[in-house]
């Protein structure tokens, strides 16, 4: 584990896990805001109460990705256009870093999911928000896995344009819901649980995938 | 003479390019400088050494034993540094100390700050550090020059160190290497790659000039430059002087050329100077000559 998490700070510095730390903290200033807002009674129908009821669920429902994003980092140092590809292929036993910083990195990310989905769940519960933490999750499982799945692909742009729909898809989701939740209804819990076993599905697919052939796919961008 | 590295049949092959077949004996003890214009295949020549890109084909001996460069002992011994983004553009001094303090067990973090300080770049102590991407060119070879003297090697291999700093610090950068030499004691070598060898001809003991992929000459630079010789003369002399002429600059009034020195007594019969070349010289002339062969 300690190897594991040396090999993460070996690639990701402190700058990736530093903005994902920001972004988390953007957060759970604007979740304590609302927090407060609710307590001194601010009006429902004022602008500041409008926009944090709306911003808050859809922001949060990205929040879980950062990990994803932070992984896709990882995975950019193995092609020779990104910068720092020379310095971390230069390093001792890259090869076994590069396997250990990807497997720290879905911890990672996975930590922060569940992080982000408490959250969530508190936030949803409070303010009675026509969100479920699960679409996020649905959504951050999917993105992994296919980030997992593409994160050696010489073609940039094949991983691009697979993420680009779950990044919609996370947006379209809560639309969808809220629009649900104003007629009083909401999607069927079934739904949601088999939506959240195929992402896992998708999520431990690219993993084992990615555990078995990220050390033959390092250094081959060029 | 040992050698600090060998190459045997080394290619690599891209689609619009192929660098080799190299065979190089690289001596250890002394700077060697790849000379070469812009493509002539020096940093593929340096990224293959270091093992950054995968050789097509060949054989690498490093240290006189080890034929693999991912061995940890290999690397730990190599200190790399290439031309520019050597580093993830959003790191700063900070994140550099700390990714290679875990990276290499050599790294030492008190000589990294005192190396920034000297060059007067961010260090990791610095309250809020650039990022490499908000650094300007010079800076970020600073630094990276910085990170990899932080730590303890016996082979600097390092691509165009000289060609983002000032004349001033280019000039340090001579004496730098000239130190990590003498603290060697024989023992530590350097491979540094350089388009314009004026500003490191200091710094050159050993010279290997390149042209489209292939070495063109290589030795010691006091041997070349027994070995050629630059020629002067008036330009009416031009005409019986041309076929010894390696290659040669002309204008109205006088001529330069480059010449083996074996033809210098009979260039002298014609009454045409010559003398030893710079380095500066020697590069372009065989740069020169390259081209117009090829």
């Amino acid at each position: 584990m300690k190897e594991m998490f040396r090999s993460f700070r070996i690639f990701t510095g402190n700058y990736t896990i530093k903005n994902v730390l920001q972004l988390i903290l953007v957060f759970c200033a604007v979740f304590g805001a609302m927090s407060l807002m609710n307590m001194i009674e601010v009006p429902e129908d004022s602008f500041a109460a409008g926009f944090l009821a709306s911003f808050v669920p859809a922001f949060g429902m990205f929040i879980p990705l950062s990990g994803g994003l932070m992984l896709n980092a990882i995975y950019s140092y193995n092609m020779q256009i990104t910068p720092g590809y020379k310095y971390l292929h230069s390093i001792p036993s890259s090869k076994k870093s590069y396997v250990q910083a990807i497997l720290a990195g879905n911890l990672v990310a996975f930590l922060i999911m569940l992080f982000a989905m408490g959250l969530q769940i508190l936030l949803f519960s409070l303010f009675q928000l026509g969100a479920s933490p699960i679409y996020s999750a649905v959504i951050s499982l999917i993105a992994i896995g296919l980030i997992n799945l593409l994160g050696n692909t010489k073609r940039q742009w094949l991983r691009l344009v697979l993420l680009m729909p779950v990044f919609v898809l996370a947006g379209g989701l809560f639309g969808f819901s809220a629009a649900l939740a104003e007629d009083g209804e909401r999607i069927p819990d079934i739904v949601l649980w088999i939506a959240l076993g195929v992402s896992a599905a998708v999520y431990i697919i690219g993993l084992i995938y990615t555990l078995t052939s990220s050390a033959k796919k390092w250094r081959r961008s060029e | 003479m040992d050698s600090i590295l060998t190459t045997k049949g080394l290619i690599k092959k891209y689609n619009k390019f192929t660098l080799g077949e190299i065979d190089l004996e690289i001596p250890k003890g002394f700077a060697t400088a790849l000379i070469g214009a812009n493509g002539a295949g020096k940093t593929t020549l340096i990224d293959t050494l270091c093992g950054v890109i995968r050789k097509t084909e060949g054989e690498v001996t490093y240290f006189g034993k080890h034929n693999d460069i991912d061995l940890p002992e290999v690397r730990e011994r190599i200190g790399y540094c290439a031309s520019n983004e050597f580093f993830p553009q959003g790191w700063s001094a900070k994140d550099i100390a700390m990714s290679m303090e875990l990276a290499f067990e050599s790294f030492n973090r008190e000589k990294f700050r005192s190396l920034c300080e000297q060059l007067d770049v961010d260090s990791d102590i610095t309250k809020k550090p650039k990022p490499m991407y908000k650094q300007s060119d010079g800076n970020r070879m600073r630094i990276s020059l910085a990170a990899v003297f932080a730590r303890e090697t016996d082979l600097l291999i390092l691509d165009e160190p000289g060609s983002s700093l000032d004349p001033l610090m280019r000039d340090r950068l001579c004496d730098r290497l000239r130190e990590y030499l003498d603290d060697g004691d024989g023992e530590k070598s350097i491979i540094f790659s350089t388009h314009n060898i004026a500003d490191m001809e200091n710094a050159a003991d050993y010279a290997i000039f390149m042209d489209k992929g292939k070495i063109i000459e290589q030795g010691f630079v006091e041997e070349l430059k027994e070995k050629y010789m630059i020629a002067h003369g008036a330009a009416e002399d031009y005409d019986n002087a041309k076929h010894l002429l390696m290659s040669h600059n002309k204008n109205r009034t006088v001529f330069e050329g480059l010449i083996l020195a074996e033809n210098a007594e009979e260039l002298a019969k014609l009454g045409v100077d010559s003398e030893a070349p710079t380095l500066q010289q020697l590069s372009i002339g065989l740069l020169k000559y390259a081209e117009e062969i090829r």
